[in-house]
């Protein structure tokens, strides 16, 4: 099979970029410098962009073009006892796309509704989100009916996917150059429009102005790594695959600033968006700006789905304009993410078992409808919650501290660095070692232990303890066992 | 508008505006000048 590059540089860059930006840049990033004191939260945020962010980015480009392999390839470059860590990746990858597609879906539902925007107003929005469109249930055991139009949506999102990585590097370096200007579009008009709203001043001061005792925390500090670990789409083996389509005089190092520093400035941005918008929604409900920010609307579905159509259904006869802006900016900065993690997914079946690429991705599609019908039931809301919460907490951050640990302690730091300095615009200094050898395996390591121990004094958000071991520590303890059982399995061998 | 917005932000505030913004959007800058000038 003749090997896959990318187009040109551009193409690199913005598909990487469209693979870290996500939903979470828009919904996560705000609401969490809200809570761990405002403006202040940029420091640790700056600092373990730095420390962590950017040298796990080094990182996993450097390997992936190094070994010139997807994750589990990449891994076994370093050791062959190793490759299991590269299909852990490709597993978390799997199960986070197999939620990321439904979720998809109901930004599409909501994409068909803001046309006349069906959510209502007010408060409306709301019971519209949980009752009329989800039809959520009281409990874990309530499925059936499965909901139409979202497993509907699934599937359409699962075929989006699959035309944008038809042809692999080749048609998603073509596809880059809408899905991610796109969306920078449309925020760019929702931050103009956020900070023009009448109040929006007072929720942009809630974001900005700094409260320097909170610095003091360590929470703040583990908030601030944790936040960029996850926004940077690291852990899913992605940017190792792609960094593995890139020619062989490419550079490393400035591409994996540039893509670290676009993300966390596509979040900073996307904060004027949402507190002004907040601000705003905080005076035409007549509550004060902190009782909203402090709420499960200014964050997650709450924000997307129930908060800002409520704003957009103030904004009189351009209303059914911004919602649809709205929705189609989150399907645009959905949809490189989720195609990144199922190319991840792809390439380490492709690389181990020389398979047919169309006949991978249909296979990956397949299951991962499979996987996604439990999300369109009833309680598929609860079941999405609890595997979206072990996947970020457990998956992603036990996979990013395998990787330094790797590569730190077993195949040497220089090894890479040495590396990425040869072919690189400009070079990385021993610092790099420190972060990945004590720096980021260290903060990694407490956010996982002290994760442990929540988990081990309450179940997560009070959900049945059973429903947390289906949907959570069951799939945990699955991973790395189906990891492993993939690396002995036998390689199929290019004839 | 934007200035009757800075106007009302604490200076503290407009500090934290203007020092992420410059090493997020100036490191942006200075990352692609660099892959301008110099080719591996």
């Amino acid at each position: 099979m003749e090997k896959e590059y990318w187009p040109s540089r551009i193409s690199f860059i913005f598909a990487a970029i469209g693979s870290a930006i996500g939903l979470g840049n828009v919904w996560r990033f705000p609401y969490i410098c809200f809570r761990y004191g405002g403006g202040a939260f940029l420091i640790p945020y700056l600092v373990a962009l730095f420390t962590a962010g950017i040298p796990l980015m080094i990182l996993e480009l450097g390997i992936g073009h190094k070994m010139a392999g997807s994750a589990p390839k990449a891994f076994a470059g370093t050791g062959r006892k190793r490759e299991w860590v590269g299909w852990l990746a490709c597993g978390v990858g799997f199960m986070v796309i197999a939620y990321y597609a439904v979720i998809m879906s109901w930004c599409l539902n909501y994409f068909m509704y803001s046309f006349n925007l069906s959510w209502g107003s007010g408060q409306e929005t709301q019971a519209f989100f949980h009752n009329t469109f989800l039809n959520r249930s009281s409990n874990f055991k309530d499925f059936f009916p499965l909901s139409p139009q979202i497993l509907a949506g699934l599937v359409i999102s699962w075929v989006m996917i699959l035309l944008c990585i038809w042809k692999g590097a080749r048609s998603v370096g073509k596809i880059v150059y809408l899905t991610v200007p796109l969306p920078w579009i449309c925020l760019v008009i929702f931050v103009i429009k956020g900070i023009t709203l009448p109040g929006a001043e007072a929720g942009i001061a809630y974001y900005l102005t700094p409260n320097f005792a909170a610095l003091a925390d360590s929470k703040v500090w583990l908030a601030a790594y944790s936040q960029v670990f996850f926004s940077l789409s690291i852990g899913f083996g992605v940017m190792i695959a792609y960094a593995s389509f890139l020619p062989h005089r490419s550079d490393i190092v400035n591409n994996a600033f540039i893509i670290s520093l676009a993300n966390c400035g596509t979040s900073f941005l996307g904060g004027f968006a949402v507190f002004g918008a907040l601000g705003h929604y905080a005076a035409t409900m007549g509550v004060p700006v902190a009782e909203v920010l402090g709420s499960s609307q200014a964050r997650g579905f709450g924000l997307a789905f129930i908060a800002y159509p409520s704003i957009i259904s103030t904004l009189g006869r351009a209303a059914s304009f911004f919602g649809v802006i709205f929705f189609i900016m989150l399907i645009t900065l959905g949809i490189d993410s989720a195609f990144s993690m199922v190319e991840a997914v792809a390439a380490g079946f492709i690389d181990k078992f020389n398979a047919r690429r169309l006949r991978v991705n249909f296979a990956v599609a397949f299951v991962g409808i499979l996987v996604g019908l439990i999300f369109t039931t009833r309680s598929g809301y609860y079941w999405l919650d609890i595997v979206d919460h072990f996947m970020n907490s457990f998956g992603l951050v036990v996979v990013g501290l395998l990787e330094c640990l790797v590569i730190g302690y077993f195949y040497g730091t220089g090894k890479v660095r040495d590396y990425v300095n040869s072919k690189s615009e400009f070079s990385i200094g021993k610092w790099w070692d420190i972060m990945i050898m004590f720096v980021t395996p260290v903060v990694l390591g407490i956010s996982v232990a002290l994760e442990i121990k929540d988990r081990i004094f309450a179940s997560y958000e009070g959900y049945p303890r059973w429903a947390e071991f289906a949907a959570g520590w069951a799939v945990v303890i699955a991973l790395p066992v189906i990891s492993l059982l993939l690396m002995r399995a036998k390689e199929r061998r290019q004839t | 508008m934007i200035a009757s917005i800075l106007a009302k932000l604490p200076a503290s505030a407009i500090a934290m505006l203007i020092v992420t913004s410059a090493v997020l959007y100036g490191g942006i800058v200075l990352c692609i000048v660099m892959a301008i000038k110099r080719k591996p």
